[in-house]
């Protein structure tokens, strides 16, 4: 009886003994199982992040090309327009400046001018004789004794005659060597001459002027 | 007999067993096979959900820079707008002294 008891309990102990064996087998695959799963979300965790990352640079460095471009366009637009208006605005000055030149107001520098820019005019020309034809409103401006006393003081001997011109519609043309050198000498082709100073300076002090 | 009859139920109870365990070996391989399919699963899962999250990030970050360049756009040119007409005012009030400014430029330049 009793040896039957034993086989009993030792068939028993091996069926546990199994049971559990078998249980441990599949307990350890489970935990295995979940460590291989963390180590796959590890690295996509990983890897998701670095290929995000580089996405997100590219798309800054995108988006400063944007915002640049944006602020170049802008900026060129912006040049644009205010050269275009300083431009328009030059010749309406140039033209109200040609208007107004040889108004009362400013007669006693227009005449200084206009004597400076003949007198160096011949001085650089010097030659033996010169016709000086003179438009009618410029001829007020124009004091020949004055430019003849200074050339002969600076030692330069020259035949000038003068003549009044009504095809001329300001200043005067200096006719050289029998006709064959003309030099135009007008309020017109002085501001031609230094068109680039007078904008910089109308540019400083009157197109930027702050009031 | 009593002892070959409690020996034939160890064997049998073994060989059983055995089958049993070499049963569950199989099992648990195939928990472990599954866990390598299900692993690129989950890989492939989170790589594509992280890349969609960054994929709307710099769609922000695009639109953002849009926005704020049309802002800077916008307000370049209403500065060149507001100059401008400065200096369309300017040419108003000042008309006289530019006139004089170009004589006195004129005089500077031309006299000895």
């Amino acid at each position: 009886m009793n040896k039957i008891i034993n086989l009993e309990i030792l068939l028993e102990n091996l069926e546990k003994e199994y049971e559990m064996k078998k249980k441990k087998i599949i307990e350890e695959a489970k935990v295995e199982y979940e460590k291989t799963l963390e180590k796959y979300r590890r690295e996509a965790e990983n890897k998701g992040e670095e290929e995000a990352e580089k996405i997100i640079e590219d798309a800054k460095r995108k988006a400063d090309l944007i915002l640049r471009k944006k602020v170049s366009e802008a900026e060129l637009n912006a040049k644009w327009i205010l050269l275009k208006e300083k431009e328009e605005a030059f010749h309406y000055i140039i033209n109200r400046f040609l208007e107004e030149v040889y108004e009362q107001t400013y007669s006693n520098i227009s005449k200084e001018i206009f004597f400076w820019h003949l007198y160096r005019t011949l001085k650089v020309l010097n030659v033996e004789k010169c016709n000086i034809r003179v438009s009618n409103k410029t001829s007020k401006l124009v004091d020949k004794r004055e430019l003849k006393e200074k050339l002969k003081a600076d030692g330069i001997k020259m035949k000038i005659s003068f003549k009044n011109d009504d095809n001329i519609d300001e200043g005067a043309i200096i006719e050289a060597l029998d006709g064959k050198l003309k030099v135009n000498c007008s309020f017109r082709e002085l501001v031609a001459k230094d068109e680039d100073l007078i904008k910089r300076v109308l540019n400083e002090k009157v197109f930027e002027r702050t009031r | 007999m009593m002892e070959k009859k409690a020996f034939k139920a160890i064997i049998e109870l073994e060989n059983r067993k055995k089958i049993e365990v070499e049963e569950i070996i199989k099992e648990a391989e195939k928990i472990k096979k599954m866990a390598e399919i299900d692993g690129k699963k989950v890989y492939e899962e989170i790589v594509k959900k992280k890349i969609e999250a960054g994929k709307e990030e710099a769609k922000k970050i695009i639109l953002e820079a849009e926005k704020r360049g049309e802002e800077e756009h916008k307000k370049i040119m209403r500065k060149a707008e507001e100059e401008r007409e400065k200096i369309k005012e300017n040419i108003k009030v000042y008309e006289k002294d530019a006139i004089k400014e170009i004589l006195e430029t004129l005089l500077a330049r031309w006299r000895e």
